[in-house]
């Protein structure tokens, strides 16, 4: 278990390694001046050289790359020309705001999608072609229209969600922050009032990111549930005399989740892609719009930095959800020893 | 409806002989007109058609049939466990002593487990794999008793000590991968008597199990029975199983009984034609292949074509452990194995499941590596050929699998897979002539030519093991590999499928090796016979002699586990019983690897030697072909039960 651990650590910094040298290169392929950008077109070339130097970007690429990676390893992500905070500083402030929407987002695709998938696979046949008619649907619909039309609904008809600005109300006092998280923070604060302000902001954009999901993961754990209703082993339990409720909840589903598990993961990535956009439809203070702008500004620093930061989280949410694999399936976490 | 009346009435059957309404005290089972359809209601497949049964306390009932034959399905009716879709009627029915039709839903399911007890054939896939094995069983006590968990707990550890699983303290805890084949069964097992049930259903118990581990299992099975006086009902397709444990018989074909009686009495008197020809196509551990047909005066020995001749051959796979691959683990598959099979002449395979006999095969045909010694086939050395050269060779030799369903391309049609190795060695020069080759296959084979444009999953299991056999004659090979090939296939088809081998054998003069776990099949093919033990050849001979007069303690207790289909002598038999499962390849016993389970070390009081020197494969004095690997061979034969060999030497002695 232990070498595992070592053996996907030592990955994981390679993957890095290569997600900052990818980032690093890809950016400066671009056309462009960063300086020029940040000025505008009025600036005088000498502004914008002194600005270049100022920057660093006059120098050759290969020192660029060294000063880079130097700061890397000394946790410096650079600075950000655009907004002139450091990166660090940025990505502390917004990144809970995205993980918290990505994660929520998460449990919310898992809460949907296994009860449908279930359900759509036992006997009775409308409520099958009911989640499928949806499945369609929902993996048809964009995001960002999908963004529009909750908030068409919820806001502007029905008044029941907050404007779609933000996490929390103004008006609301934001809990003492520990881990940026809101929902986390207020209720370790105890502010109750604050915690469902923060839900009720929370769960326009993450059911936006979550329908899509939930449609994908119902399909899945459908077919996985009908694989697993067919193993012996949901027959020999029936004939130890196992009721339904029993054969489902103590032995088709614990098998049947497994596959949920490792596509969990992988999806969790794209989640944090799809924030993108979400965020942008309901002002979402995350890293998507602030990485977005970052790139049309060409501001290096803020960009390699949200890059390195995905691979980060890939690896980490993928080898989560590998130990958890060791945990829920006895044949993976033995098969060493 | 009641189809009695097509049953011959025979001596002994309960048919008829219990009235209606009361339920007799010892009857545990009993169905009248048992009916089961699956499918649309205008059409229906008939699978189970009027069926009668009976089970009491304290009998063993085999249920015998081919696959297909509706006797899975009868039980699985009777237990409530068919799939939705399954139309179930039957004029009346007795439950583990209760009347099945009053039951409810509920009721029947607490009947499951409690008062019926089931194990099915593949105690692998018939365990939760995400469950404790102990947690399995805890929860088949839990299910019908109030107690609490620690209590149960106690009472699980105390039933895999019943079923003879050791350390029960500590398996109690391992997943059902952790186990053996034969302690998941003993597993199964444990967890169908959980509630002491005074009846028990056991579907193939031991059909995906090895010989020895068969004999263990049974005679678990048949202790158990005796100890608890419990009712069983045996569903299998092995007559041999059937003459060692059965009391009564009910021979099932195509959904309707055909033949019910005492055992003794079927297995030697049958009645009906169905069963005659089951019992005739059964291949017998006492019947040897007839005498390959003398060509005029043929020179024996050495003057003998060579098919196939490997020396010293090796298969060893390593795997990397450890946190940076450093730690090597070394599975010795095949070690320092030299065999010779003459053309036209058959080489018979045997030894329990992971005795290395499949790699063997694999690195004949060259689809495994052999990592020292040499293949040579046909005069030709084979081995570190460019793969080019490899693939020209490769006309020559050829594997058949066992599975002819997995083997065959579903998509592509008969005369396709047939046509494709001719066009890969550009043997027949045009389509046409391919067209006209595919025809003649198909009839050596013995199938009509409009199975050219069939599609694998519209022929029969026969009928597909004969395509891949034509499939591997296509590039006419002097040498065919048939690893497990007629294992999957009912007796009777079986029985074809090894005629045809026959006919083609001294037709076309093709050599084969025969790998096969079943013993009695060996027999019937095989000219010459190696007996493998954890990638070891411990015996190795003319098939005559190892049969009659084995020399290796190994070969003579899988013999023993062998049941045969005659009541009289199988009953008679003394057995050697072998404990255990054999040792894993990536540790094998030191010296001798079969030390750890041989009776005939412990009969002669434990020598040392066994323990500290590796016997050699050697022959008699006499210098015969035949020769075994034990230090003590020369003594094996006065310490052998004599009735032993009662059942291989048999009629033909």
């Amino acid at each position: 278990m232990a070498s595992f651990v070592v053996r996907r650590v030592l990955a994981t910094l390679a993957v890095l390694f290569f997600a900052s040298l990818i980032a690093f290169v890809l950016l400066r392929a671009a056309p462009g001046d960063p300086a020029r950008k940040l000025l505008g077109p009025q600036a005088s070339e000498q502004a914008v050289s002194a600005l270049r130097a100022d920057m660093g970007v006059d120098r050759p690429l290969l020192q660029q790359y060294g000063t880079y990676v130097g700061d890397l390893a000394t946790g410096d992500l650079g600075y950000s020309w655009r907004t002139r905070t450091t990166v660090t500083a940025e990505l502390t402030a917004r990144l809970p705001a995205t993980l918290e929407l990505a994660m929520t987002a998460m449990a919310i695709a898992l809460l949907l999608a296994i009860p449908i998938g279930v359900l759509s696979a036992g006997r009775r046949r409308w409520v099958d072609r009911f989640s499928r008619a949806g499945a369609i649907v929902g993996l048809g619909m964009p995001q960002f229209w999908l963004g529009l039309v909750l908030i068409l609904v919820f806001f502007t008809w029905l008044g029941i969600a907050p404007a779609p600005f933000g996490r929390i109300d103004d008006t609301v006092a934001m809990p003492a922050r520990t881990t940026g998280l809101l929902l986390v923070d207020s209720l370790i604060a105890g502010d109750f009032a604050a915690f469902g302000n923060a839900l009720s902001h929370l769960v326009l954009p993450a059911l936006t990111l979550a329908i899509p999901l939930a449609a994908y993961l119902s399909r899945i754990v459908r077919r996985s549930t009908i694989d697993v209703y067919r193993n012996d082993y949901v027959r020999t339990a029936r004939a130890k005399g196992a009721s339904e409720t029993r054969v489902l909840f103590r032995h088709a589903l614990p098998n049947a989740l497994l596959p949920i598990l490792t596509l969990s993961g992988m999806w969790f990535g794209e989640l944090m892609a799809g924030a993108l956009l979400v965020e942008a439809v309901f002002n979402w203070p995350g890293i998507g719009g602030w990485v977005a702008q970052s790139i049309q500004a060409q501001d290096y620093a803020p960009v390699q930095g949200a890059i390195l930061l995905g691979a980060l989280v890939y690896s980490v949410v993928n080898l989560v959800t590998d130990l958890l694999y060791g945990v829920v399936d006895p044949r993976i976490r033995l098969a060493t020893t | 409806m009641n189809r009695n009346g097509s049953i011959p009435a025979v001596p002994g059957s309960a048919a008829g002989a219990a009235t209606a309404g009361e339920i007799e005290r010892d009857l545990l089972l009993r169905v009248r007109g048992l009916n089961v359809a699956f499918g649309p209601a205008d059409d229906p497949v008939r699978a189970v058609r009027g069926v009668d049964l009976d089970v009491r306390a304290g009998e063993v009932v085999a249920l015998v049939g081919e696959s297909g034959s509706g006797k899975t399905v009868s039980a699985l009716a009777l237990l409530g466990l068919l799939p939705a879709g399954a139309r179930v009627s039957m004029d009346e029915a007795v439950l583990a002593g209760e009347d099945r039709a009053a039951m409810s839903e509920e009721e029947l399911r607490l009947v499951r487990g409690a008062r019926a007890g089931t194990v099915f054939q593949d105690p692998l896939s018939s365990l939760n794999p995400v469950q404790r094995i102990g947690d399995q069983i805890v929860e088949a006590i839990r299910l019908h008793r109030r107690i609490g968990t620690r209590e149960a707990r106690r009472l699980a550890v105390a039933r895999l000590a019943q079923v003879g699983i050791p350390d029960p303290q500590r398996r109690f805890r391992d997943y059902p991968h952790q186990f053996s084949g034969g302690m998941r069964q003993r597993a199964m097992i444990a967890m169908a008597l959980a509630s002491a049930p005074p009846l028990l259903i056991a579907d193939e118990p031991t059909t995906a199990l090895d010989v020895t581990v068969q004999a263990q299992i049974l005679d678990l099975i048949q202790e158990l029975q005796r100890e608890l006086s419990m009712g069983v009902l045996l569903i299998t397709h092995d007559l041999g199983v059937v003459g060692r444990v059965a009391d009564r018989v009910v021979v099932m074909n195509r959904g309707e009984v055909v033949e019910r009686g005492e055992t003794a009495q079927i297995l030697s008197r049958p009645s009906d034609p169905y069963t005659i020809r089951l019992l005739e196509s059964l291949p017998r551990l006492d019947v040897a292949k007839r005498a390959p047909a003398a060509a005029g005066g043929e020179p024996d020995g050495a003057a003998r074509k060579v098919a196939l001749e490997t020396a010293g051959l090796e298969v060893v796979f390593s795997r990397r452990g450890g946190a940076i691959g450093r730690k090597v683990t070394n599975v010795r598959a095949v070690d320092d194995v030299s065999l010779t099979v003459g053309a036209g002449r058959t080489l018979g395979l045997v030894g329990e499941s992971g005795c290395g006999k499949t790699t063997l095969g694999r690195a004949i045909v060259q689809l495994a590596d052999a990592t020292a010694g040499q293949v040579t086939i046909g005069g030709t050395r084979l081995g570190g050929e460019r793969a080019r050269r490899l693939r020209d060779l490769r006309r020559h030799f050829q594997l058949v699998f066992q599975d002819p369903q997995a083997s065959l391309d579903p998509r592509q049609r008969i005369g396709r897979i047939l046509e494709e190795p001719l066009a890969l060695h550009d043997l027949c020069g045009g389509r046409e002539q391919r067209r006209r080759r595919v025809v003649e296959l198909l009839e050596l084979v013995g199938l009509g030519t409009e199975f050219a444009t069939r599609l694998p999953h519209e022929l029969s299991g026969g009928q597909r093991q004969r395509i891949g056999i034509a499939r591997a004659l296509a590039l006419e090979p002097s040498l065919i590999v048939l690893d497990e090939s007629v294992s999957a296939l009912d007796v009777a088809i079986q029985a074809q499928i090894l005629a045809l081998l026959e006919r083609l054998q001294q037709e076309l003069g093709i050599a084969y090796v025969f790998i096969s776990h079943d013993l009695a099949v060996v027999r019937q093919i095989a000219d010459t016979v190696a007996v493998m033990y954890l990638g070891r050849v411990v015996e190795s001979g003319p098939s005559e002699q190892i049969y009659r007069e084995p020399r290796h303690p190994y070969t003579a207790a899988l013999l023993s586990a062998v049941p045969i289909a005659d009541v009289a002598r199988e009953r008679a038999r003394e057995r050697i019983v072998l404990h255990g499962d054999p040792p894993s390849p990536a540790d094998p016993p030191s010296g001798c690897a079969f030390h750890t389970r041989c009776w005939l070390r412990s009969r002669l009081g434990d020598p040392e030697i066994c323990t500290t020197a590796r016997p050699a494969l050697g022959g008699r004095a006499d210098g015969g072909q035949h020769r075994a690997a034990c230090h003590f061979s020369d003594r094996q034969a006065e310490l052998l039960p004599p009735s032993l060999l009662g059942a291989t030497r048999g009629a033909s002695a």
